[in-house]
């Protein structure tokens, strides 16, 4: 608790006023960033890297990680009002907001996104500054068993994002974990479906797949027959609707903040398992009169925004107390706090607990300006619905393929984002899910590499070796019961009942 | 819901794509020949996924077959319209700007691009469309080349010649 009470009095000598500031500037920025689909939070903290060069270490870290909390944020904005999620953990989002946006309850979609992302920011904030050693040494014993038993939990979500037909929900994620394949095998670097081609053997990158997937797809079906989101209330009255959602709905905000914050301290696992995780949990709660899960249900938009910001705080765990970032994105902090001459690790809380106070202030601050931030961005998204489709779609296509192209400057990104545009659009015209394939796309080398690498330990007996893992075991019943338990709910005569009535 | 014949060829065409991944699988390299690596190694892990995958494929493809039986072939959407050309355009716009982008350069390939999109996506306003195309290009190459410093292609024209 000693952390926790120094950080809170401590709280105006251990940032100052211009730090604050550059907070706030990082997390608009980041917003932006974030809702720009293909550009994504990575890209923008990478960006910011060399102006913080010049920066004091606790102003420098409130840049980047304003940007961190508010992109992981921003991708909510363009899965509700355009369709296509900014970001891969935005992905879960878009099952219900976008739902809500074409039904007239875009600005109560975006509000809940803001206040969940508001929320798992909070949670993650109080959990970084209270418990973070203790919880680092909790992920220090997590080998390549544990993780890809994680993997494998998070894969159990497949069947459960398919709108309507869990096969072809299961197929999709399968596909995903197929286009995953490509590339060189990560354990012994055979190619694999290369055909040769130098660029294949560097695998697909996750941005041209998701942005082809969900905008290119996008902008081919507008253009075939126009769809679009609108806004039937006033602002005042969906935030007044979101805000009642924390009295009616504390349990996800809560459950789904806890998971964000677990997956984060899990090196290698990432927003993307948590925001499906927790989207997988909320299925089991549905309320009363609330629409089905995938056709505007607020809990799908809580579980996800909630889950997906938490996870920034616990990536951060591992990352200051052990030296071991979680996720790119926070391997790009590390290098922000190396370059300022910190090195992450035990001996930083020694060294130089100013700058952890700093850092968990800024955390825990700037999680707090997403709230005012985030439902300011409310009037231009309701500006935003009244641009004309073609102007919007015009836009998207703009931002895909630059966006595409900054990340990697090559060509065949383009080529790919553009190929999986057709298979998107074709996919969604045979009313194939895509969700599925983001989450197998994700988790696939996660499990592959961890996976195989606990073969290898095990030198062949992999069920005696599992054995000696309680929580790889722990982990491991848990998927069996996810995925026995809709069999056994489906063939219980009770539930019959009650989902007929 | 989409008819069943339409489901049906879906399910028939990725049959075919997934057998021949399967086929393609079975000629990846494997590192060394031992037990552990046939049961672990490079060609075993797509396999098992493409064989999932292809066992998923049939049971929809059966479900899609016992609809057909069942007579319920229904009517729904039509997955190919007259304005599924449109989509075709902008998609073949995109080709077209994919090949172009490199050799030609950004002023030159994404103006074009923006202002086809802008007339296939439903505006009759030439002089919007065009305004809009212009103007965007201009902004996304301040935003990327001048603020986030990514090098976008010159092409014949020259980038810096137009600031």
């Amino acid at each position: 608790m000693e952390p926790f009470i120094q950080t809170f009095t401590n709280l105006p000598n251990i940032i100052s006023f211009s730090d604050a500031l550059v907070l706030i500037f990082g997390v608009g920025l980041g917003i932006v960033i974030g809702a720009l689909p293909g550009v994504g939070p990575l890209l923008g903290v990478v960006m910011a890297i060399p102006f913080t060069f010049h920066m004091e270490p606790v102003a420098a870290m409130a840049l980047l990680i304003g940007i961190y909390q508010g992109g992981s944020y921003g991708g909510a904005l363009a899965a509700t009002v355009i369709g296509i999620p900014g970001t891969p953990m935005s992905a879960a989002t878009m099952l219900d907001a976008r739902p809500m946006a074409l039904n007239g309850r875009a600005s109560e979609a975006v509000t809940l996104s803001t206040l969940g992302s508001t929320i798992g920011g909070v949670l993650s904030a109080l959990v970084l500054i209270g418990i973070a050693p203790q919880l680092a040494a909790i992920a220090l014993r997590f080998g390549p068993a544990e993780t890809a038993m994680f993997a494998l939990l998070g894969l159990t979500t497949l069947g459960a994002l398919s709108g309507g037909s869990p096969l072809k929900g299961w197929m999709m994620g399968f596909l995903g974990l197929a286009i995953a394949a490509i590339g060189l095998d990560p354990v012994t670097g055979v190619e694999r479906f290369t055909f040769g081609s130098v660029y294949l053997a560097g695998g697909i990158t996750l941005v041209p797949l998701l942005v082809g997937l969900f905008s290119i797809s996008e902008v081919l079906l507008q253009a075939e027959s126009p769809i679009r989101a609108h806004d039937n209330t006033s602002s005042a009255a969906a935030s007044l609707k979101a805000f009642r959602s924390l009295i009616e709905r504390p349990v996800n905000y809560l459950r789904s903040g806890l998971t964000g914050v677990f997956v984060g301290i899990l090196p290698g696992i990432g927003g993307v398992t948590a925001s499906f995780l927790a989207y997988r949990m909320a299925l089991g709660f549905r309320k009363k009169g609330d629409p089905a899960f995938g056709e505007g249900n607020p809990d799908g938009v809580v579980a996800s925004e909630t889950a997906n910001s938490a996870v920034t705080g616990g990536a951060l765990i591992p990352m200051m107390s052990l030296s071991i970032p979680g996720d790119p994105i926070v391997a790009v902090l590390m290098g922000g706090l190396i370059l300022q001459g910190i090195q992450p690790g035990p001996q930083m809380f020694l060294q130089h607990m100013p700058v952890v106070q700093g850092v968990f202030a800024i955390f825990f601050l700037g999680a707090l300006i997403l709230l005012p931030l985030g439902l300011g961005f409310i009037r231009g998204v309701s500006w935003l619905l009244r641009l004309p489709q073609w102007g919007i779609m015009v836009g998207v296509l703009m931002i895909s393929l630059i966006g595409t192209y900054a990340v990697s400057r090559q060509i065949l990104d383009v080529g790919t984002l553009v190929f999986f545009g057709l298979v998107g659009y074709l996919l969604r015209k045979a009313n194939y899910p895509l969700a599925p394939v983001v989450v197998g796309f994700v988790l696939g080398p996660i499990f592959e590499t961890n996976f195989r690498r606990t073969v290898l330990i095990s030198q062949g007996d992999l069920l005696a070796y599992l054995t000696t893992r309680p929580i790889a075991m722990t982990v491991l019943a848990v998927v069996a019961v996810s995925l026995l338990l809709p069999l056994l709910r489906r063939r219980s005569p009770a539930t019959a009942v009650v989902e007929e009535a | 819901m989409l008819s069943a014949r339409t489901e049906l060829v879906a399910g028939l065409v990725f049959t075919v794509l997934i057998a021949l991944a399967l086929v393609m699988t079975s000629r990846i390299d494997l590192a060394f020949s031992s037990d552990l690596e046939t049961f672990s190694g490079p060609r075993a892990y797509p396999g098992i996924i493409l064989g999932v995958m292809l066992a998923l494929n049939l049971a929809v493809v059966t479900q899609q077959l016992l609809r057909i039986r069942s007579g319920e072939t229904g009517g729904g959407l039509p997955v190919l319209t007259g304005r599924t050309r449109l989509a075709a355009a902008v998609f073949a716009t995109l080709v077209a700007f994919f090949l172009a982008f490199e050799p030609v350069g950004y002023i030159l390939t994404m103006v074009p691009l923006l202002f086809v999109a802008a007339l296939l996506n439903g505006t009759r306003n030439l002089v919007a469309a065009a305004l809009v195309a212009v103007g965007l290009s201009a902004v996304c190459l301040v935003i990327f080349r001048y603020g986030l410093n990514t090098v976008l292609p010159e092409g014949i024209l020259g980038i810096d010649m137009v600031f």
